[in-house]
Order: structure tokens, then C-alpha cells, then sequence
């Protein structure tokens, strides 16, 4: 019987679902009888259909409740707080994307470097540079190569007290006090612009200039 | 969103990686899998209770998570979680009496079944009734190998691995409770003869 129920358990299953005794063939009928009688079978296969029925018509009505899943969530943050690093830096290294995906991410980068990149290149552009000096002001075009950036403001010096102001900043004016003619070339770096101040203003007869003296004039240049 | 991962393709034993590294997103496609099943699955085990289905379903789930590093990914999700399923019932008829719930007691007798009137609606009723009541006084083994087979349509092999057992003893097991179900549920004999009448 047992060696029966292995062999031809499956077989007799598959009848009860879905055959009535009355629809038996020969063969059938002659392997359902090995276990059970025609009124055991009736029974039988009214208990598995009768089962399946009651499943169909509770799980209408029968659900988990919607609050369980967010409880779980919930709890799941906590629990993993403080990942460990070696885990979080493996699973950088293991992480997987689709192929599609970087293929996309390669081709915006190649974008933004062709059509983004190309807008914030380094150009020489024409600046004036103003010198105001007391009652003067002398005006300077220089080619200095920076980022191209539309209407940037022309650069303003005022040269007071041997100080050299830009655009309201102060910066400090490392010429020299002597009374040199010959002095040395003077740097000064205001905002990443080298200064040369070929001549000291000290140099010069006393405080106000005019149009007209131009040894005045000739003596103070700005080299930049 | 292109590069948000999505979890739908993703397999059972892929999904239980993910909740390892604290992915919610595969918690919830994990859940929505098989939250209702496993529900379901303790509510005809526990006695049609809902309440209790909730917090055993709340329980399970709790599992998934904490024993995440314990589970076997050679086996079966599904088996791992049924199996888990089964163990956690077993403790719950080991401490205490798994009555049925909210189901109507209707007691009969052999004189009760020859006054029944001949309504099928009314037989089928009373027949499922008492099918479920019956199902309920089987003992733990028998009643889960029932479940697991004919309501979460779990195959011989699948339901001998979650009850750590040889598929013969699956067969055995299925066979008796068809058996004894048949004999207890004797006295409706009347509605299946008008069952085979009418198909006739």
C-alpha cells in the first residue's frame, strides 16, 4: 500500500480535482480503487473542491493590515543604523548598473563637455584698466587672458598715499619709500592681476598732477 | 528617476541581499510578494483569527530582517519562510489551545441531516462549515501538510523540505486527512448525492 501511495498518489490526486467517479476510465477507475471506494472518492474530492471554494471566497475579504508594512520599515531603519564601512565601501565597488544606464551617463558627460564646457573657456579679451591719480585719470587697454565672462566690469585703480585701492578694496602698496629714480620694479598682486609700478609716486614733485607736465606723466607708469 | 533601482525583476534570494544592506525598497517588493500569502497562511492555521494573523505576519517579517545574515541563500526563499511559518504555529499549539473563530456552530445528528432540507446553498454552507471545524481538530502536522498543499499549492517535494521530512511521509500524511476528513464529514452524504444528481 505504501509503495501504492507513492508510486500513484500524485496521479490520484489529480483525478479527485478534477474528475467524478462517474467519468473514470477502466484503468483509472481500477488504480482509485487501490485507496478508496466510489462513496470515499465522492467524499473526498467534495472536500478538496469545497476547500478550494471556502480559499476563493475568504481571500476576497481576508488581508494582512496596511499598518504592518510600515511598522516593519520602521523598525528596519534602526536596526541598521551604523553600516559598516567595509560593507558600505564593498558594495560601492559591487554595485551594479544596467548597461543602458552607463551608456547614458557617458554620453551626458561627453555632452556638458562639449557644449557646457566650451562657454567658460579661457579667452584673451580687451580690458581697460583706469588709473586715477589725484585730479587724473589715465586710461590703459591691456590683453589679459581670464574666463570670458559678458559685461565684466572694467578694473578701477586709485593711487592715494601710496596705497592702491580696487574697486573699494584696500590691498597694501609694497612700493618702495625711497627716493629712488631707478627703483626696482614693484609687484603688486591685486586679485590675481600683477601690478608693476615702474616709478614711485613719491618720486613726484608734490601731490597733483596735471594734462600738461608730462614728465609727470611719462615718470608714472602702470605695468600690468 | 533612470538610475533609481528597480526591485520587480529581482528574485526572491536577490531581494533578501538587498535588505541586508538596509535597501527598504526590496523590503517592500519582499512584502508585497508574500505578505498576504503568509498572512493567509497563519489565519487558516490559527484558527481563522485575524488578529493573531496580523501579529504572526508582523513577527515573520521581523525575522526577514533580523535573521537576514542566517538565512541560506542554497534554499528556497519561499521554503525558508514557510518553514519559519510552520515553526512559529508549532510553538502557538505547543502553548496554547488554537481555538476556531467566527465560525457559525451548527451541531448535527444523524436525525438533523434526514430533516435538512434540500436547499444546496444551505447544504454547501453547512458542508464547508463543517469541513473547517474539522480541519481545525486535526493535529499540527496533518492540518499543515493539508494547508500547505491544498491552499498555498505548495508541491510534495516543497512541502517535505519545509517540514523536514520525506516526501513519502507528505503523501502518507495527505492521504490520512483525506481519509479521516471524508469519514468525520460522512453524514452529508445526502448533499453529495444531490451534488452528483444534479451534475448528472
Amino acid at each position: 500500500m505504501e509503495e501504492q501511495l507513492n508510486n500513484n498518489f500524485p496521479e490520484y490526486e489529480k483525478l479527485l480535482k478534477t474528475k467524478d467517479y462517474g467519468m473514470l476510465s477502466d484503468s483509472e477507475r481500477s488504480m482509485v480503487n487501490r485507496f478508496s471506494t466510489e462513496e470515499e472518492y465522492s467524499r473526498i474530492r467534495k472536500i478538496i473542491l469545497s476547500n478550494s471554494e471556502i480559499i476563493n471566497e475568504e481571500k476576497k475579504t481576508v488581508e494582512p493590515d496596511p499598518e504592518i508594512l510600515k511598522n516593519l520599515i520602521r523598525a528596519m531603519k534602526p536596526v541598521r543604523a551604523s553600516p559598516d564601512a567595509y560593507k558600505v565601501v564593498k558594495n560601492i565597488f559591487e554595485y551594479k548598473i544596467p548597461a543602458y544606464q552607463f551608456a547614458l551617463l557617458a554620453a551626458a558627460s561627453i555632452l556638458l563637455f562639449f557644449f557646457i564646457l566650451p562657454s567658460e573657456r579661457i579667452v584673451t579679451v580687451q580690458k581697460p584698466v583706469y588709473v586715477y591719480k589725484t585730479d587724473t585719470i589715465e586710461k590703459f587697454i591691456v590683453n589679459k587672458p581670464e574666463p570670458k565672462v559678458q559685461n565684466s566690469a572694467p578694473i578701477n585703480y586709485a593711487i592715494k598715499d601710496n596705497q592702491v585701492t580696487l574697486n573699494n578694496h584696500t590691498t597694501p602698496d609694497k612700493s618702495q619709500t625711497s627716493n629712488d629714480n631707478n627703483s626696482s620694479l614693484n609687484k603688486l598682486e591685486i586679485l590675481g592681476i600683477n601690478v608693476d609700478i615702474k616709478d614711485k609716486i613719491e618720486n613726484s614733485k608734490s601731490k597733483g598732477w596735471s594734462m600738461l607736465d608730462d614728465s609727470s606723466l611719462v615718470k608714472f607708469l602702470v605695468k600690468i | 528617476m533612470v538610475f533609481i533601482k528597480k526591485h520587480r525583476n529581482s528574485s526572491d534570494e536577490e531581494l533578501m541581499l538587498h535588505i541586508g544592506n538596509n535597501d527598504t525598497k526590496a523590503f517592500e517588493e519582499l512584502y508585497n510578494r508574500y505578505g498576504k500569502k503568509i498572512h493567509y497562511y497563519f489565519f487558516k492555521m490559527l484558527g481563522n483569527d485575524k488578529e493573531k494573523a496580523n501579529d504572526f505576519t508582523q513577527d515573520i517579517f521581523l525575522k526577514v530582517i533580523e535573521k537576514n545574515s542566517s538565512y541560506n541563500k542554497c534554499l528556497k526563499f519561499s521554503t525558508w519562510l514557510y518553514a519559519l511559518a510552520t515553526n512559529m504555529c508549532r510553538n502557538e499549539y505547543k502553548h496554547s489551545e488554537v481555538k476556531l473563530k467566527h465560525i457559525e456552530e451548527y451541531k448535527y445528528t444523524a436525525e438533523t441531516t434526514y430533516n435538512i432540507s434540500f436547499d444546496t446553498h444551505y447544504d454547501n454552507k453547512n458542508f464547508k462549515i463543517n469541513l473547517e471545524k474539522e480541519l481545525n481538530e486535526l493535529d499540527i502536522n496533518h492540518k499543515t501538510t493539508f494547508v500547505l498543499r491544498y491552499q498555498e499549492e505548495l508541491s510534495i517535494k516543497e512541502i517535505a523540505e519545509i517540514m523536514e521530512c520525506a516526501e513519502g511521509t507528505v503523501k502518507s500524511r495527505l492521504f490520512y486527512t483525506l481519509q479521516k476528513l471524508a469519514q468525520k464529514l460522512k453524514v452529508f452524504n445526502q448533499v453529495i448525492e444531490k451534488d452528483l444528481w444534479k451534475s448528472n
